[in-house]
């Protein structure tokens, strides 16, 4: 696993921010779940694993499923270049397979892309254009598909009242990657490579359940560290809790329990955070309802 | 293991300072000192370092110490009294049981001891003595004993600049205890493993890295706590990380190179556990050289 190129911009190396994706294929960090619970199968049916080629079992990034032939996941994800800045270009879809169907990523069907689109606003500047959404267009539809609701500027308002309970899922790792301490830690646990690999790249989808924070405050949080979110990012965290998402999680859905099909409204991607676990700085999701009519338009016009 | 509570550790503890015995054994159940962010020391690179045990049976241990003389080991006092946590008259231990000789606590040779000597203002204030240390005569000398030197006033002063590199070594918990943050995480990783006895009861001998604080600015951290730091301590830490001694390290050695392999031991592990903010404290040696040496030789 090597750092994410968002880890090059000087501020933002001494706190430890970070894209949330993982991943030999990409060469980017992503995002996974510190002090969860394992998911039960079949709750969040939308949940899909991002794959470098239908050989990789590990993935690098989460995403959902929208629609028969489209997931939804974030740009960094699926970009290369600059994270704080530009320009970036998208990978080759070649690259890129999505699994669905287990919660298990060694047993997911998996299905290759036929396009990947990145949001322009990535595009140009990276995590700084605040537009950190992305599609995929499969090569094939999914049968009978377990599609999420994704949440519109009206439900968005309705359902994600500040401090509502907010879930993110994933197969992001257990606790920071980056902690050096805990990594001293592995050889007296056990065999160090598999201790490792329990601990970044855990084979069962996990959830955590976080609380929403208003904008104003998030900013306020994010102040001393020069860092802000605009209106189109979620913020959420329990103060002074570890539970979090964390590198591997990226590109994964937030969402909120919701008067919707299967109950749940997906509001948020998983994007960036400082420091998994951090009990101080919240994580920060895109929010979907900013990027309705780019999603739908990018679904109609493909 | 159980926590050290008492008069003497309410700060201590507020501060999630305690001292570093660990152990089942004495009817006191004090905790002790480990080494946190470290690695396994190589068999023979610290062949001075000592557990001590509580009998002859016992393969634990709860402290560490140093061999500074073929029938001498120098460790902490409040390895060596009855309840660290007494304030006043205190009250030495009637025996311990060294180990020497191996990385691997449950593998040392071990011998009894004959006499225990705590540091007089020890006996008198307990940790606020400020002169956690205390010398163990064994039954025999060690045949071969390889002895660390002691460092003093000249050398500690050559090697102790602030910011200096200086190693701890020790048999103590991998973790601190205090800060469950990732017990969870582990669990994950180990499900079925007694997570516990491997966090604070490694096997094998850890050492670890760390840097001198000067006292000046390891005063003005602790000031706030009410914790008293004296010119015969000294204040180690790494900085943004945890890595340094932990409950169960105590007694045991913090040196400082001399190059070629050679090391002389600077300090005692008294207070503290691997934590982002605070320093730990040790005894310094060379503030005690007299006090050794005429033990030693009275005795």
């Amino acid at each position: 696993m090597t750092r994410p190129r968002v880890l090059v911009a000087g501020l933002v190396v001494l706190l430890g921010v970070w894209c949330q994706s993982q991943g030999a294929a990409l060469a980017e960090d992503t995002e996974m779940i510190v002090n969860g619970t394992p998911a039960p199968e079949g709750k969040y049916p939308w949940q899909v694993r991002i794959y470098s080629s239908m050989e990789d079992e590990r993935g690098f990034c989460g995403g959902s499923i929208i629609a028969s032939q489209w997931v939804l996941t974030a740009s960094h994800c699926l970009a290369k270049g600059e994270a704080h800045g530009g320009p970036n270009t998208a990978v080759d879809p070649a690259d890129v397979v999505v699994g669905y169907g287990s919660i298990d990523r060694t047993k997911t069907t998996k299905i290759p892309a036929a396009k990947v689109f990145v949001h322009q606003g990535y595009l140009s500047k990276g995590l700084d254009g605040k537009a950190d959404v992305a599609l995929i267009k499969l090569a094939r539809p999914i049968a009978n598909p377990d599609t999420v609701t994704l949440a519109d500027p009206e439900t968005d308002k309705k359902f994600l009242t500040p401090g509502a309970k907010v879930t993110v899922t994933g197969w992001g790792a257990l606790w920071s990657p980056f902690d050096k301490d805990v990594e001293a830690l592995m050889p007296d646990l056990g065999p160090q490579q598999e201790m490792m690999d329990k601990w970044q790249f855990p084979r069962e989808l996990r959830e955590v359940e976080i609380d929403s924070m208003d904008n104003d405050t998030c900013n306020a949080t994010f102040q001393s560290a020069r860092l802000s979110v605009a209106q189109s990012e979620i913020c959420a965290m329990i103060k002074g809790s570890t539970k979090d998402s964390c590198q591997g999680d990226s590109g994964g859905p937030l969402v909120v329990a919701a008067d919707v099909p299967r109950g749940f409204l997906q509001v948020g991607v998983v994007s960036w955070g400082t420091m998994c676990g951090n009990r101080v700085t919240p994580s920060v999701f895109a929010r979907v309802s900013s990027f309705s009519d780019w999603i739908n338009d990018t679904m109609q016009n493909n | 293991m159980t926590r050290v509570y008492g008069p003497a550790s309410l700060f201590l503890l507020a501060l999630g300072l305690l001292c570093w015995l660990q152990g089942p054994a004495s009817a006191e159940d004090a905790d002790t000192e480990m080494i946190v962010g470290g690695t396994v020391a190589p068999e023979g690179k610290y062949p001075w370092q000592v557990r001590l045990y509580t009998s002859m049976d016992d393969d634990k241990g709860r402290c560490g110490g140093t061999i500074v003389a073929d029938q001498w080991v120098l460790t902490a006092a409040h390895c060596a009294v009855v309840d660290p946590d007494a304030t006043a008259d205190v009250v030495p231990l009637g025996a311990i049981v060294v180990g020497y000789g191996s990385t691997d606590r449950t593998k040392t040779t071990k011998i009894e001891s004959e006499k225990i000597v705590v540091h007089p203002l020890y006996l008198q204030q307990g940790i606020a003595g400020n002169a956690d240390l205390a010398l163990i005569k064994l039954k025999r000398p060690i045949a071969g004993a390889k002895a660390v030197q002691l460092a003093d006033a000249q050398l500690n002063k050559q090697l102790l600049t602030p910011g200096a590199k200086v190693t701890v070594t020790g048999w103590g918990a991998l973790w601190n205890p205090e800060d469950q943050s990732i017990m969870e995480m582990l669990s994950q990783l180990t499900a079925g493993a007694d997570l516990d006895e491997r966090l604070n009861y490694p096997l094998k001998l850890h050492q670890v890295d760390i840097q001198v604080l000067d006292n000046e600015s390891c005063r003005s951290v602790f000031q706030p706590s009410n914790i008293s730091i004296a010119d015969s301590d000294i204040c180690g830490m790494s900085p943004a990380s945890r890595k340094n001694s932990c409950y169960g390290d105590s007694g045991g050695p913090l040196v400082a190179s001399l190059g070629s392999r050679k090391f002389a031991q600077v300090g005692v592990v008294s207070r503290g556990c691997g934590n982002q903010q605070l320093p730990n404290i040790y005894t310094r040696v060379s503030s005690f050289s007299d006090w050794i040496h005429e033990t030693m030789g009275a005795n």
